[in-house]
């Protein structure tokens, strides 16, 4: 009987769907050392977020600038903010989205969370130094500056042809300039001098009008990196020279932290408990996709970039879990109004699902909009936000949605329609008064059907209305008469009844 | 639980709900108010973080000889908030700028307020950083009162930790600019107005007009509801702040939604009923939202769980930031069950009238294209 293959497909689903849960709690908890079970060290992915300053912690370094003697104290209040904002974008673009720079007077303060050694700044952000572009004739001959690191509006790696370029791209000016220079020298050679010293000296094939260039050389990833870096740092406008760094304590401490934890495991712990006293076996599906929700949402916060969770973040996930099973409890008011309707268990089940679509839809559309303004207009601490709190819909959406949908068909197909009371599914014709739609569905379907009679519109369809309305009226009673056997006939009166006064039976 | 219905048309009752918001605003307005008065400043009236503001930042390294087996960082820490909210210091400070700047300023004006505290460990040295806000600039334009304080206040710490040449022993004082400048406000506040005008012309292309201005008005209810709690409470006002105040913005649309978009269903079945008869705003609308309340209900109640439980745990700080949050749910579900279906009725009853009349003197014709739109 099909009725067997069914419930053997549920099993199926049930089974395969409680071992990822299980293994994804269990490896959100569990660390393997070295060696264990042949694993080659594997962390928690958890402990992979990445954490604000204020959370974790992290490094500082402070560079003071000298005022260049041509420059006045405007041009140089400018240099500063443009160096600080440079210095920004650079750790953004690196996936430290919370890194904070600060600037007063002439020092820049840069803190950069989640690293334990001062000296990753350096990795991170160069040592800010000048760059400067000369033809190369010789190690002697130094030739005069043709152009300087202030046009570079961004240095890189990319993988090219087999082998790692570093690529370097222009700001408007610089392209225009680079062109000239690269008109000049083909053939020749390119000196790229870093606070004086040769960094490179690569050949000009050809004149570079795009705006970007690439420079091979057999580098290995790191090298192209770590001269990429420095490139980069040559770009700010100022010379800076640190003056002080070290490692910084979390600004909120452990308990922070560890109050997040417990706060996320509690409060999926009382949704659970609530949505099953509510919806019973509908809850049990709901609380089953909220653990396969938090699992992936929490894994996705480890793998993506740009993620640093900081105290917002932190409130943002835990929001994110409650509002996790939103679209459940709508789908689920959805299903008990079907049902007290008069629809069977299975119908209702599927109707719900398909009338709460447009809400859920709707609604989500709004928060992902603004999720994607924030990360299109917002500086980085709210662009970073504006991802995290992208993900949790996206994934909250799918969960709730389709792993709720799934794990809801295979449980009932373990029951029958006796077995609605699981569901918390209740027909209260006495207490509950909102079938409204239903009936009025029941309606429109007659409604429908007596427009096509009186199609083409003519003067005086207000008749036909009306009759269409006395049709209307006995699909209303043969629809919903199951949700109120009791109330016989009365069911027109009881409608309009309560239509005209408002209130709720 | 079922959650018992009164019979009462809710959305009819505005005035009630519109009331109660304007009430807390003004609470809100009165104590920036005083809070502006009592020091003589229009900044004091919001508790505005060092992140926005700028400040000072105090650096204390401490040798291993003044690193005693209990006096830990916390220790440590209370001694230097003291210092920093010194009295006699503060005092000084008043005094000084009385005679030499002919300014008179409130003393609470002078004491710092602590925005955060770190700690860095070099070798056997523990050092402990501070920030704490600078004297507002409405009395101290450039800066020479807040120089003047931190003056004395290095004095004081060095003189507390023994500081000498030979050891270890250090105190650094600087100033520090604005972490979150005017540029993060400005570009959060530009976020939040783009994301609303989006949001507006999608709910507009989707539901109606009406909905759709309901929904951004009751969202800039959440928004100010959230601003009046925080200044009331004196908590700070910082980047983690912004970030939740957009959060809230994010989540609260999604209850307006679901109302609407059952508003726009009972619309339809409504006309398709009664194609000819005008609708009665109020009453869809109060049965709409008592249709979607317990979802309403439901779904605040989940949200609050988790953040009410990290307010419960969390240290003073986790709190702090916390209460705005739970706040702003609260206004969030307020203004969804409350206020914008009444306001979106309101709207549309007179829109109603409006075209009513104009049918009354046009032609026949309009009335039919009106029922097949809807």
């Amino acid at each position: 009987m099909t009725n067997n293959k069914s419930r053997a497909l549920s099993i199926a689903v049930l089974t395969i769907f409680s071992i990822v849960a299980v293994l994804g709690v269990v490896f959100a908890f569990v660390s393997l050392e070295d060696g264990q079970l042949g694993v080659h060290n594997y962390i928690a992915y958890p402990r992979v977020i990445k954490l604000g300053l204020d959370l974790s912690g992290g490094a500082y370094a402070e560079y003071t600038a000298e005022q260049p003697e041509d420059m006045t104290d405007e041009e140089f209040n400018a240099a500063i903010e443009g160096t600080r904002r440079s210095l920004e974008d650079l750790l953004f673009g690196k996936g430290y989205t919370e890194a904070q720079v600060s600037s007063y007077g002439n020092t820049i303060r840069v803190e950069v969370p989640d690293i334990e050694d001062p000296e990753r700044i350096f990795d991170l952000v160069g040592r800010p130094s000048t760059l400067e572009f000369k033809e190369y004739t010789s190690d002697d001959v130094e030739n005069e500056t043709l152009m300087t690191g202030e046009e570079i509006a961004n240095a890189g790696v990319t993988y090219y042809e087999g082998q790692y370029r570093i690529m370097l791209e222009f700001t408007d000016e610089g392209a225009e300039k680079f062109a000239e220079i690269t008109e000049d020298l083909v053939g020749k050679q390119l000196g790229i001098y870093v606070n004086g010293e040769l960094l490179m000296a690569p050949n000009v094939n050809e004149t570079i009008t795009g705006g970007t260039c690439t420079i091979d050389g057999n580098f290995s990833y790191d090298d192209a990196y770590d001269l990429a870096v420095q490139i980069q740092a040559g770009s700010f406008p100022l010379d800076l020279n640190m003056t002080n760094s070290n490692t910084i304590s979390a600004t909120l401490g452990d308990s922070a932290l560890k109050a997040g934890v417990i706060a996320g495991l509690v409060g999926i712990a009382l949704i659970v408990i609530y949505m099953c006293a509510f919806y019973g076996l509908m809850g049990v599906a709901a609380s089953m996709s909220l653990i396969y929700y938090a699992c992936t949402y929490v894994f996705f916060l480890a793998v993506f970039p740009w993620v640093q969770l900081t105290l917002a973040g932190i409130a943002g996930v835990l929001l994110s879990i409650g509002m996790a099973v939103d679209a459940n409890v709508i789908i689920f008011e959805r299903i008990k109004e079907e049902y007290g309707s008069g629809k069977s268990m299975f119908n209702a089940t599927k109707e719900g699902f398909k009338r709460s679509l447009g809400a859920i839809i709707d609604g989500n559309v709004t928060t992902i909009i603004g999720a994607i303004v924030l990360m299109i207009v917002g500086t980085s601490t709210i662009r970073g936000f504006g991802i995290t709190l992208l993900i949790g819909i996206v994934l909250s959406l799918f969960s709730s949605l389709i792993v709720t949908r799934i794990l809801l068909k295979a449980i009932m197909s373990f029951q029958d329609e006796r077995h609605a009371k699981f569901y918390m599914l209740r027909r209260r014709a006495d207490e509950d008064g909102f079938e409204t739609v239903a009936v009025a569905e029941g309606i429109e379907e007659a409604q429908l059907a007596a427009e096509e009679e009186a199609a083409p519109y003519i003067p005086g369809a207000e008749m036909r209305a009306e009759e269409a309305d006395e049709t209307a009226d006995e699909t209303e009673v043969k629809v919903a008469k199951p949700s109120a056997p009791k109330q016989g006939g009365g069911n027109r009166r009881k409608y309009k009844s309560r239509r005209t006064k408002g209130g709720t039976r | 639980m079922k959650i018992k219905m009164t019979k009462k048309n809710i959305a009819k009752m505005y005035r009630i709900w519109f009331v109660i918001p304007a009430v807390i605003i003004l609470a809100a307005m009165i104590v920036f108010a005083g809070f502006a008065i009592k020091d003589k400043d229009i900044n004091s009236g919001m508790n505005i973080g060092t992140d926005f503001a700028g400040g000072s930042i105090v650096t204390v390294v401490l040798g291993e000889d003044k690193i005693g087996a209990q006096a830990g960082f916390d220790a440590e820490l209370d001694k230097i908030v003291a210092v920093l909210q010194n009295d006699e210091i503060a005092q000084q400070v008043v005094d000084k700028a009385r005679e030499e700047y002919e300014v008179t300023l409130p003393i609470d004006a002078v004491k710092a307020n602590v925005s955060y505290s770190q700690r860095s460990d070099s070798g056997a040295n523990m050092s402990i950083i501070v920030k704490y806000d600078n004297i507002s600039s409405t009395y101290d334009s450039d800066n020479s009162l807040t120089n003047l304080r931190n003056e004395l206040i290095e004095a004081r710490l060095e003189e507390m930790y023994e500081v000498t040449e030979d050891n270890a022993s250090m105190v650094t004082m600087s100033n520090i600019g604005a972490t979150a400048s005017r540029e993060m406000v400005k570009s959060a506040v530009l976020a939040l107005v783009i994301s609303l005008a989006l949001i507006l012309v999608y709910v507009v292309i989707r539901f109606e007009p009406w909905s759709g201005i309901a929904a951004v008005i009751a969202l800039c209810h959440d928004v100010a509801i959230m601003l009046a709690f925080t200044i009331m409470f004196r908590i700070q006002i910082n980047s983690s702040f912004i970030a939740a105040m957009i959060t809230i913005v994010a989540y609260s649309i999604n209850n307006t939604i679901v109302i609407f978009d059952r508003v726009r269903e009972n619309n339809r079945a409504e006309l398709k009923l009664k194609p000819n008869s005008a609708l009665d705003n109020f009453e869809i609308c109060d049965r709409s939202l008592k249709q979607t309340m317990t979802r309403c209900v439901n779904t605040t109640v989940t949200t609050l769980f988790a953040i009410v439980v990290f307010a419960i745990l969390g240290a003073a700080s986790v709190r702090e930031f916390a209460l705005p949050v739970i706040f702003g749910l609260f206004a969030g579900f307020y203004s969804s069950v409350f206020m914008s279906p009444a306001l979106y009725a309101l709207m549309k009853n007179a829109s109603d009238k409006r075209k009513a009349k104009k049918r009354a003197s046009g032609t026949y014709v309009g009335q039919k294209s009106q029922a097949q739109k809807d």
